[in-house]
C-alpha cells in the first residue's frame, strides 16, 4: 500500500498533499474527537467517581468502583462471560471454518444465495434472535412437538433456560460472523494447492485439514478473536434463555447501571471488560505472529 | 470436488441450512398463528396479528423511529469513513491512519461497554432520550463498516489508471469525480445499506440511549419480552428480516456480492 502511495507522490511533486489533507479531515476528526474519544475519557473519568444520588455519572475522585468490582456476582460473572465466549467461539469456528469451504467452491449464483441469507442472520438483532429461540425451544411451540410427532418424545418439554439453550442461542447470533471473516480468506485459497494434493492422492479431508486450514491461520485467529468479543458483550440471549447462573457480565453491567443507578460501577466493570477483551486479541495476534515465524 | 466428496458437503450445508432457518421459520409460523398463544404449526392461520401491529401506534412509532435512524446514522457514517479513506489512500497520512485505527475501535470492544460509553456521554451532556443521540452514537458505533469496504473499493481503483489520468492533466477534484468515485460506488452504497441494517437491529445502545422516551423496535420487542409474549412482536421480527434481506438483495444486484465482501472472483 504504501510503496505505491510515494510513488505517485514523486510523479505529482506539486500535489497539494497537506492543504487537501488536512481539509478533508476536518471534520471527521472532530466528529471522532467528540463522540468517541471524549465518551471514553468520560468512561475512564467515572470510573474512578464517587456514587452521588442526585448525580448519575458520581462526583468527586474515589477508587471505590474498583474496590467493588471484587464481590462474587462481579467476578464470576466475568469468568462465566469468558468460558462462555472460548466455548461459543471454538464451536462457531469449527462450524464457519468448513461451510465457508464448502460454500467458496459452488457456482456464483448459488454462493450470492448463501451470502444474502447469512447476511440476513448476521444482522438479525441478538433480540429478535433470542426471541426465535425462546419460542424454537419453548415447550408449547419447540422443536420438541416436533420430536413428540416423529414419536422420539412421549410428550413436549421445554428446553429453556438452560445453558444449552444459551450456548446454542450466542453461537446462532456470532455464526455469521465467524462466516463473514472467513470467507474472503478461504475463497482467495490458492486452489492450486488444492490441486495439487488431490492429484497425489490426498482425500479431500485430508487436503482441507492438511494445506487449506494451516493457509487460514491469520483468518482463523481473526474469526475466533471477533466471536469472542461479541459473546463477552452478549446480554439478551443469557437474560431470556438462561437463569442467573448463566448470566453474563453483559447482564450485571445493565443491571447495575439501570437498575441499580450506579454508573461509576457500572465503569469500572465495562473498563475490567474492556481490558479483558484487548488481552484476548492481543494475546490472539501474538499467537498468530508466533505460528507464523514457525511455519 | 470429487464425487466420495460430494454428498457429504450437500449433508453437511443442508444441516447448517436447517439451523440458520429454523428459528426464523418457527417465528415466521407463530405470526400468522389466529389465536393470541405461541402455538406452532399456528392454529387458524390468519393476518390478525398483522393487523394489530399496524394499527398500534407503539408498534408503529418504534419501527418508524427505527427506519428514521437507519437512515441518518448509515448517512452520517459514511460521511465521516468516505473521506478518512479517501485521504488514506491518495497520501497515506499518518493522521488519516489514525482516525481510521479510532474509527474501528466500537468493533474491537464488546456491544455492551460501547452501549455504556455512550449512555455515560450522552447523560453527562445532559441531552438525554433523543433521537439524534441514537443516531449518533450508531453512526460512530458502525463507522468500521465503511471504513472497511470503502477502503476495500479504493484498493481496487489501479494506480496505473490514476497515474494515466493526472498524465493528461486530471486535478485532484476531477479525478475523484470523474474517475475514482465511480468506481467505488458500488462499496459505499453497499456500506450504507450494511450500516443502516446493523443500526435497525441494534438494542443495547439504543435501550440505553434513548431509554423509554425514543424507543426503536428492537428496543420495544425486548421490553415486551420481558413483560410477556404477545404474537405481534414475531410480526416485528418477520419485519426485521425482510427489511435485511431486502437491503442484501440490494447490495446483490449493486454489484458483485461475493467481491463486495472481499473475495476473489
Amino acid at each position: 500500500m504504501s510503496a505505491p502511495a510515494t510513488r505517485m507522490q514523486r510523479a505529482n511533486p506539486h500535489a497539494p498533499r497537506s492543504v487537501l489533507a488536512v481539509g478533508l479531515l476536518i471534520l471527521p476528526a472532530l466528529a471522532l474527537a467528540s463522540a468517541l474519544v471524549t465518551p471514553l475519557v468520560l468512561l475512564v473519568r467515572t470510573s474512578f467517581a464517587r456514587r452521588d444520588p442526585a448525580i448519575y455519572e458520581g462526583t468527586g475522585f474515589s477508587i471505590e468502583p474498583y474496590v467493588q468490582l471484587v464481590q462474587p456476582l462481579i467476578l464470576n460473572s466475568v469468568v462465566f462471560s469468558l468460558g462462555l465466549a472460548l466455548a461459543v467461539a471454538s464451536i462457531a469456528v469449527a462450524i464457519s471454518t468448513p461451510a465457508a469451504y464448502c460454500i467458496a467452491r459452488l457456482g456464483k449464483r448459488s454462493q450470492t444465495a448463501w451470502l444474502i441469507g447469512i447476511l440476513s442472520t448476521l444482522a438479525l438483532s441478538e433480540v429478535l434472535i433470542a426471541f426465535a429461540w425462546q419460542v424454537l425451544l419453548s415447550r408449547r411451540a419447540g422443536i420438541s412437538n416436533v420430536a413428540v410427532w416423529l414419536g422420539f418424545m412421549d410428550e413436549p418439554v421445554s428446553l429453556a433456560p438452560g445453558l444449552g439453550a444459551v450456548i446454542a442461542c450466542v453461537v446462532y447470533f456470532v455464526l455469521p460472523f465467524s462466516f463473514m471473516t472467513l470467507y474472503p480468506g478461504v475463497s482467495r485459497l490458492d486452489r492450486a494447492h488444492m490441486e495439487a494434493a488431490r492429484t497425489m492422492g490426498a482425500h479431500p479431508l485430508r487436503a482441507f485439514v492438511g494445506v487449506a486450514l494451516p493457509n487460514l491461520r491469520r483468518s482463523l485467529v481473526t474469526a475466533f478473536g471477533i466471536t469472542t468479543v461479541l459473546t463477552l458483550g452478549a446480554f439478551v440471549p443469557p437474560l431470556v434463555l438462561g437463569g442467573p447462573p448463566n448470566w453474563t457480565v453483559g447482564v450485571v453491567i445493565t443491571e447495575v447501571a439501570i437498575s441499580g443507578q450506579n454508573l461509576p460501577l457500572a465503569s469500572a466493570i465495562a473498563i475490567l471488560l474492556m481490558l479483558v477483551a484487548i488481552g484476548i486479541v492481543a494475546g490472539l495476534g501474538r499467537l498468530a505472529a508466533d505460528r507464523g515465524r514457525r511455519a | 470436488m470429487s464425487g466420495s466428496a460430494t454428498p457429504w458437503r450437500f449433508l453437511f450445508l443442508a444441516s447448517l441450512a436447517v439451523f440458520l432457518v429454523l428459528p426464523l421459520a418457527v417465528v415466521l409460523g407463530v405470526s400468522f398463528n389466529g389465536t393470541a398463544q405461541m402455538i406452532f404449526p399456528p392454529q387458524s392461520p390468519g393476518w390478525r396479528w398483522y393487523q394489530t401491529f399496524f394499527s398500534d401506534p407503539a408498534w408503529t412509532g418504534a419501527f418508524r423511529h427505527s427506519i428514521l435512524i437507519a437512515v441518518l446514522a448509515s448517512l452520517l457514517s459514511t460521511a465521516v469513513a468516505l473521506p478518512i479513506a479517501y485521504v488514506n489512500w491518495r497520501f497515506n497520512t499518518r493522521f488519516a491512519r489514525l482516525l481510521a485505527g479510532l474509527g474501528a475501535l466500537p468493533f474491537l470492544v464488546p456491544s455492551v461497554v460501547v452501549a455504556i460509553i455512550f449512555l455515560l456521554f450522552w447523560s453527562v451532556l445532559g441531552h438525554v432520550g433523543r433521537l439524534e443521540n441514537i443516531v449518533v452514537s450508531h453512526a460512530v458505533t458502525f463507522l468500521a463498516i465503511p471504513l472497511t469496504m470503502i477502503s476495500l473499493g479504493f484498493s481496487t481503483v489501479g494506480k496505473s489508471l490514476v497515474e494515466c489520468a493526472r498524465t493528461l492533466g486530471a486535478d485532484d477534484e476531477y479525478l475523484f469525480r470523474s474517475v475514482v468515485l465511480p468506481l467505488i460506488a458500488p462499496y459505499v452504497i453497499s456500506s450504507t445499506i450494511f450500516v443502516a441494517v446493523f443500526s435497525m437491529n441494534e438494542l443495547l445502545i439504543s435501550y440505553m440511549v434513548g431509554g423509554f422516551a425514543t424507543q426503536t423496535l428492537p428496543v420495544k420487542v425486548f421490553i415486551s419480552l420481558r413483560s410477556g409474549f404477545t404474537p405481534a412482536m414475531c410480526v416485528a421480527a418477520v419485519l426485521f428480516f425482510i427489511v435485511g434481506v431486502v437491503g442484501f438483495l440490494a447490495v446483490a444486484r449493486l454489484g458483485n456480492l461475493p467481491r463486495l465482501l472481499g473475495a476473489r472472483d
